[in-house]
Formats: structure tokens, sequence, C-alpha cells
């Protein structure tokens, strides 16, 4: 079975139909997902601007790490559900947009960056935690995570557009 | 350095918060072109009820009798349903008359302004505060600044 037609197949579900012409839900989804997607970006940005030198220079990384990861967990749980909804909703709308999939790629790479710092320079933390210049894995990880996030972000707004959209 | 650092974010922001008005619906100027008013005549083929907009699907009459398949985009479900536009209204096979603005690459696409039934019977169809032209028709805009 080729992808386009498990799309169609996922397109033809009733529960997809009901989201894509849902009075209320649809617009309820997309807000809750724009919405937690600002919570998530926000405190990634501040994690990221401690990596790289700019935010709380005095404040040790674990410390900011303990505080922002249960919330930013939160808000990607919120994000990502109401994210896979909105595409299951509309698979076939997003199957030819070059934007969505480009999105797609960079949230993949972004989560790579991020699990690539935690099980690498991370692990040493102990060594540099209260340093106010990082490790250069840290700052790359950071430079890294804000030039992702803010692809993801821009890609995603522009997956609204008909602009690039293949058939 | 902080205060630089500060001032600098502060301005990006404000950047950031004046664009959104901009972007947050999909911009009418993105797809469509306010100097290419059409009129469109003809029986309704097919609607998708979709989000985030609707598209009413046309057989527009031409003169020489042919028909010319058209479509035109609304706003949300939602929106239609506010401004009187739903299932029972607008059903296969019904005659209308749209208002709108072509696509700008110049397809058989249109953003409809509003539609008007054979009843006279007047609706407008979601494009008030898209960055459509604003022609006073619509009461429920906000007027032209400098009117």
């Amino acid at each position: 079975m080729s992808i386009h037609s498990w799309f169609e197949w996922v397109d033809a579900f009733p529960s997809s139909i009901a989201i894509r012409e849902s009075i209320n839900g649809y617009p309820a989804l997309l807000t809750s997902h724009v919405v937690s997607m600002c919570l998530f970006a926000g405190l990634i940005i501040m994690m990221d601007l401690r990596l790289v030198g700019l935010a709380y220079p005095q404040i040790p990384v674990s410390q900011i790490q303990k505080r922002l990861f249960p919330w930013q967990m939160f808000a990607m749980g919120v994000s990502s559900i109401t994210g896979s909804l909105l595409f299951y909703g509309q698979p076939l709308r997003y199957y030819g947009k070059a934007f969505f999939w480009t999105k797609v790629v960079l949230m993949i790479l972004a989560g790579v960056n991020a699990l690539a710092f935690h099980f690498t320079t991370y692990r040493s933390v102990a060594n540099w935690d209260g340093d106010r210049a990082l490790p250069l894995g840290a700052k790359l990880a950071g430079v890294f995570s804000l030039a992702l996030w803010a692809g993801v972000v821009l890609t995603g707004r522009l997956t609204a557009y008909n602009w690039l959209t293949f058939n | 350095m902080k205060r630089t650092l500060f001032l600098a974010l502060a301005g990006i922001g404000v950047l950031v918060a004046a664009a959104v008005p901009v972007v947050a619906h999909h911009a009418f100027g993105a797809e469509f072109d306010a100097n290419r008013p059409v009129l469109l005549k003809g029986k309704v083929t097919k609607v998708e009820w979709v989000n985030p907009h609707a598209w009413i699907h046309l057989a527009v009459a031409k003169a020489d009798g042919t028909t010319e398949d058209w479509m035109v985009e609304g706003g949300t479900p939602n929106t239609l349903l506010r401004r009187g536009i739903d299932r029972n209204s607008l059903t296969v096979g019904t005659e209308i008359v749209v208002d709108g603005y072509q696509s700008k690459d110049r397809s058989n696409r249109a953003n409809g302004r509003d539609v008007t039934f054979a009843d006279g019977k007047k609706l407008f169809m979601g494009s008030s505060g898209t960055g459509a032209p604003r022609d006073g028709k619509d009461a429920t805009e906000p007027p032209v600044p400098g009117r």
C-alpha cells in the first residue's frame, strides 16, 4: 500500500471527517495547539539562552533544567496531541505540503539534538554546572535548538498557505 | 550589555506582535487579487464543509451555453454558520451568485465576499477582516481608517 492510499484510508474515517468539518472542535484544537506551542517554545528558548550564555549566567544549568523540564514536557504533550489530531483530521491536505514535511524533519532533528546533548555533554554537567561560559557541546546544542525550533514555528505557520503544495 | 540585550529582545517582541494581525488569518493577500473582482453565477456542484476554509464548487454558466467549474473559498464552517450559511441553505443544485476576487495565479479559484440566493437573500462568506478590500458593504466590519 502506498503512503497516499494509506492517507486516503485515514481521510475517510468518520472521526477524521468529524474533526475537519467540526464547528467548534477544530478551532479549539488549533487554538490549544498554538497556545501550548508558545509555552513549549518559550521554555525551550530560555534553556537554550542559558546554554549559549545569554540568560541566567549565575544559575546552575541543572537547576534551570530541573525547573523547566516538567513544564516543557507538559507543553510538548499538549502540543503533540493537538497537532496529531489536526493532522489526523486532514491527512490529504498535508500530504503534498512541502512546508509541513520540512517541519516534521526539523522537529525530528530538534529531538535528536536534545537527546544527543543529554546523553553526551549533559552527562558531565557536574563539572561545568555553574560556569558562565559552557563547553562547546552545550553552546552548540543551544544554537542548534534555537535555529531548529525557529524553523519549526516558521514552517508550521507557512503550512497554512497553499504555497509549495504538490499533488 | 544587559540593557542592550533587553532592549533588543523587547524590540523583536514588538515587531513580532505587530506582525501577528497580518498573518493570524491565512491572509487574503497571500492568494487572492483585490484588483480582480469576479461575479460568478451558477449552480452549486459540491460544497466542502472543511476547516480552515470551506470551498463551494459551482458550474458557472457562460454566454455560449457551456459551463466552467469554479471553486470559491469561504470562511470556516463556524464563520459561515454565524453568517447564516449551512448545509441546509447551500445544497448541490442551488442557484447562486458569488461576488468575489480571483486567485493571483489566475486559476478558476476565488475568495468569496458574499453570496446571493435566488430569492434575493444576500449573505457574507467570511472574508471580512482577512485583508480583502473593505468596500463598506459589510456593516459588521470596522470602517476604513480616515473615512
